[in-house]
């Protein structure tokens, strides 16, 4: 008989080689030799999980009591898995880009980030897994009570208990906690369990083997005793068999523990393509040999034996010490793992649901940035390990060997399960609410606890048996296994009926008829879409400085993770140092990052603390906005852009036969300038030669002629000052000369000069009265080039026998608009657009003088001084629209 | 003409990954067929000389099977994925 002893000893050897697994896992995870921690076989089989003591020795106990119902906790995950593509993959994707850091987290973080939610997430987690570590704390006792039955030296199974809650602990505490943030993997705790995985597997198939193969004559032998042996109902599809199957499918997605290694630990969604086939392959061999080992239990050992404890009690019957041991070791692996997995899950959850609110509401009166969120976090996430453990371990030494702990498994399935609504609504409809998750929730939980958990303590806990009986205050039709009088007659069936039905009532009738806050719609499209065109629309409306967001960054993600974090940003955004803009793309991110440490409620509180803000912007609203809001506002998008399309293609045209008239006008131009430049040198050259050649020259005669070469030669000069001034004007080198000059004055002056240029008494300027009092701060000399140039044309291309120009001014708050019209022939259609143009001269026009620079140069000047002209379409005339500021800043120019 | 064929080609590519993803949607409703409905009875209620034994079998048998089915679904919807 293998000794209390040895069996420590054997233990205390496995458990030392789970730390140096772990913590070789942990060091190449650091140095990123992750090859095979990356495979998706570690993370199949850390999805193993979910076979816990209760499975693997439960199991051939329920075989042999119930027939084939132990399958259907088998099959459940089975669909489930092999659905994946639909419900994992979406939870998976959903959980690394939101930052979910537990099933909690994922609830709160759907409805608007709401930490009542995950409260109560939380300890519904809590009550449901409380009594489920109690029981793999029993399952490992027993297992050893059955190898130190006849030895003294054993402690008693109480102190076993504790030993090993002791040790789960420790174990949990340093591989568990290592890292904040949920989303870095626990790199070591997770490579452990695969090996655990892997001795659970092999523990199970090398007995079922020695069973099959040993003891009994092979599988034909086996079937036909398993004929005689198991009871008579194979119990397939029955309404329990339905509801098992149902509840174990909910359990995979909804366990805190399953939640943890399926969604967070998760590396890659393709892993979870591997995971869809081996993990029901594994499912499928934990369970090939449960039949065949139930049937030789019952028949080789005594009656009266316990079948649950089966798998270790043939081999010892038959003398195997060894494959016993090797047993005892599946069976406390399944234990440990689980117990570690939801250890951490669990405290995960207290620790980012619990205590930081509590924590943050107590500190926020004093200077928060005195703490560091981090010390604070890691500290009660190792408090909150031992915790749970702790409350397991009592739970186990109140209830522990009744018949309330056995039957712990399924109830404990049911309680967690209550969540599942809220889950998939919150992943597949819109209008899925905040308030409906939060009744459902409660609503199925006290159905749950009524008609299941509280009956299971048989009238011993809250629930008196008077109470059962005859339904609460007397009222049968409240009585808790038979609700409204209906008599279902499997309590698990009914339970499950009326919780889930209950839940689902509750929860679809608030969602229809509460209005969901602005955030929840926002995360409610996030989720829904979470595979559709990825867009950060979510975008805080006030923003809070780097530094802040720098300080909390480091009080919570640690002083280095902050740095680079910030670093990498900055430089994303083109700074070479300091701290990155806060643009609301960072804040978005930052939030996740922070979620991935406290979960998305906390950092979203944090956030809105820092940057004062509790409310959803407008952006935020128009994100939300419903579905068909958004196709409509695509095709508006497609519309407007074709019409942008249209209106650009016909800028284009008429920018093209701009462009070509412009180049006509140029050449025009050059043979224009060419003529224009040609005339006065003709009568130069002709001129002097006149004057070289010829002696009898008289004195008036040499008057006449020189003055003519002057003249002309004036008129040369003026033409290249044009060119030369206009060029100079464009380049932007202009250095403006700026005083103070009344505006009248400035007009009058242009007026009296324009007059005397064109020697036209006869025109008739006029000039409104009302500029006497306006004073500008600007070059009064371009200004007035720019009157002078407008009247002289307006002098220049009347043809009426009376011209009239009337000058207008109309003060503006900022400036002034001089209006300069005439009535001349005014300017056809086709010539207005290019007016302003150099060189163009218009047309009708060709016999004057001049070579059609002045209203370039005036638009030239205007533009130097900030103002602008145009051309105002008149009936009569040609009419000048001029705006300038009353104060031209230096700076202007160019 | 060419740029209508790899207009068709495209389409029949997205058809076909269509057809793979609903696919694996059918997967999960024909194992809940095969194992929670009364097809499940008939081996109990029609095999009165062995019903346990068939039942076994049958369960198992239709396990396997799904397996094998979600294994090869697997590879064809790997290239399905888009990783982040």
């Amino acid at each position: 008989m293998l000794s209390f002893n040895i069996l420590v000893a054997i233990c205390l050897i496995y458990v030392t080689m789970l730390f140096i697994v772990a913590a070789i896992a942990e060091q190449s995870a650091l140095k990123n030799k992750l090859n095979f921690l990356h495979s998706p076989i570690v993370y199949t089989l850390s999805i193993s999980v979910y076979c816990t003591a209760w499975t693997f020795y439960g199991a051939v106990g329920s075989a042999a009591r119930n027939g084939l119902e132990f399958l259907t906790i088998y099959l459940g995950p089975t669909l489930v898995f092999i659905g994946w593509w639909w419900l994992l993959r979406k939870l998976v994707r959903i959980g690394q880009t939101q930052r979910i850091t537990s099933i909690a987290d994922l609830i709160s973080s759907r409805y608007g980030k709401s930490n009542l939610l995950a409260v109560i997430v939380t300890l519904l987690a809590v009550i449901g897994t409380t009594p489920y570590i109690a029981l793999q704390l029993q399952s490992l006792t027993l297992s050893f009570a059955v190898f130190t039955l006849k030895d003294a030296n054993a402690p008693s199974s109480a102190i076993t208990a504790f030993l090993i809650a002791m040790g789960l602990a420790a174990f949990t505490v340093v591989f568990g906690t290592r890292n904040l943030d949920a989303n870095e993997r626990h790199h070591g705790v997770i490579t452990a369990i695969a090996l655990e995985a892997i001795v659970k597997l092999v523990a199970l198939l090398a007995v079922g083997i020695f069973v099959v193969w040993v003891v009994a004559d092979g599988p034909t032998e086996i079937l036909k005793s398993a004929e005689i042996m198991l009871p008579e109902t194979t119990g397939v599809f029955t309404p329990r068999w339905v509801t098992l199957t149902f509840l174990s499918g909910a359990a995979i997605i909804c366990l805190p523990r399953m939640f943890q290694v399926i969604v967070i630990e998760n590396d890659a969604e393709k892993h979870l393509a591997t995971a869809s086939w081996a993990f029901p392959l594994y499912l499928f061999l934990m369970c090939l040999f449960v039949v065949p080992i139930a049937v030789t239990g019952l028949e080789i050992l005594p009656e009266g034996s316990n079948p649950d404890l089966f798998v270790l009690t043939i081999p010892l019957a038959m003398g195997q010490e060894g494959l016993a041991a090797l047993a005892f070791l599946g069976g406390f692996s399944s234990a440990t793992s689980m117990v570690i997995v939801a250890a951490i899950a669990l405290s995960t959850m207290v620790s980012n649901h619990i205590v930081l609110p509590l924590w943050l509401r107590r500190t926020q009166a004093r200077n928060p940035e005195s703490d560091d969120v981090r010390s604070i976090l890691l500290r009660s996430r190792r408090i909150s390990i031992v915790g749970i453990l702790g409350l397991g371990y009592l739970y186990y030494q109140f209830t522990g060997g009744t018949s309330a702990l056995a039957s712990i498994g399924l109830i404990a399935f049911l309680g967690v399960a209550q969540v599942l609504p809220a889950l998939l609504f919150g992943l597949f409809w819109r209008n899925a609410s905040r308030s409906g998750a939060l009744a459902g929730i409660l609503v199925g939980f006290t159905v749950w606890a009524y008609t299941l958990f509280l009956p299971s303590f048989d009238g011993s806990f809250i629930l008196s048996s008077e109470t059962l009986q005859n339904g609460l205050f007397g009222l049968s039709i409240l009585r808790p296994q038979a609700l409204f009088g209906i008599n279902i007659s499997d309590p698990l069936v009914h339970a499950v009926f009326w919780s889930m039905s209950l839940n689902m009532f509750a929860f679809i009738t608030l969602s229809l008829t509460t209005t969901p806050k602005p955030l929840e719609n926002l995360q409610a499209l996030q989720f829904i879409n979470v595979f559709g065109r990825s867009s950060q629309r979510h975008m805080p409306s006030q923003i809070s400085t780097s530094e802040d967001l720098f300080v909390l960054a480091q009080r919570i993600v640690g002083r280095a993770q902050a740095g680079r974090l910030f670093e990498e940003k900055a430089r994303e955004q083109g700074k070479l140092y300091g701290l990155p803009d806060p643009t609301p793309e960072f804040i978005v991110t930052l939030e996740r990052e922070f979620a991935g440490s406290v979960g998305a409620a906390t950092a979203h509180a944090m956030m809105g603390q820092i940057s004062g803000r509790e409310t959803v912007s407008v952006e935020e609203l128009i994100a939300v906005a419903d579905e068909t809001a958004q196709v409509m506002e695509y095709s508006a998008r497609l519309e407007k852009q074709s019409k942008e399309l249209a209106a650009t293609a016909k800028e284009l045209r008429r920018a093209n036969d701009k462009l070509t008239k412009l180049s006509q006008q140029k050449d025009d131009f050059l043979s224009q300038v060419s003529h224009e430049l040609r005339t006065p040198m003709t009568s130069i050259r002709s001129f002097s030669a006149i004057l070289m050649s010829n002696d009898d020259v008289d004195r008036d005669q040499f008057a006449r002629f020189s003055s003519i070469i002057n003249d002309e030669s004036q008129r040369l000069t003026r033409i290249l000052d044009d060119i030369l001034d206009l060029s100079f004007l464009e380049s932007g080198k202009v250095k403006l000369n700026l005083h103070r000059k009344n505006l009248g004055e400035l007009l009058k002056q242009s007026i009296i000069t324009s007059r005397s240029s064109f020697n036209a008494p006869k025109v008739d300027i006029r000039l409104s009265e009302t500029t006497s009092d306006i004073s500008l701060l600007t070059d009064a000399d371009r200004l007035t080039q720019v009157f002078i140039n407008l009247i002289s044309n307006a002098i220049k291309y009347n043809d009426k026998p009376k011209p009239i120009i009337k000058l207008d001014v109309d003060e503006q708050p900022n400036g002034v608009i001089v209006t300069v019209s005439d009535n001349g022939p005014g300017i056809s259609e086709g010539d207005r657009e290019i007016i302003f143009e150099k060189f163009s001269k218009l047309s009708s026009d060709g016999a004057l003088s001049g070579v059609g620079l002045g209203l370039s140069i005036c638009a030239e000047i205007l533009r130097n001084l900030g103002g602008s002209i145009r051309f105002k379409p008149s009936k009569s005339g040609a009419t000048f629209e001029v705006w300038i500021p009353k104060r031209t800043s230096a700076t202007l120019g160019n | 003409m060419s740029e209508k064929q790899s207009f068709d080609a495209t389409n029949k590519k997205t058809r076909r990954s269509r057809k793979k993803r609903e696919i694996a949607l059918i997967l999960p409703v024909v194992g809940v067929i095969l194992l929670l409905t009364p097809i499940l009875q008939s081996f109990t209620i029609g095999n009165q000389t062995a019903p346990l034994t068939s039942t076994l079998l049958y369960i198992f048998g239709v396990w396997a099977v799904l397996i094998a089915a979600a294994f090869i679904l697997s590879r064809v919807l790997i290239p399905e994925i888009r990783e982040k």
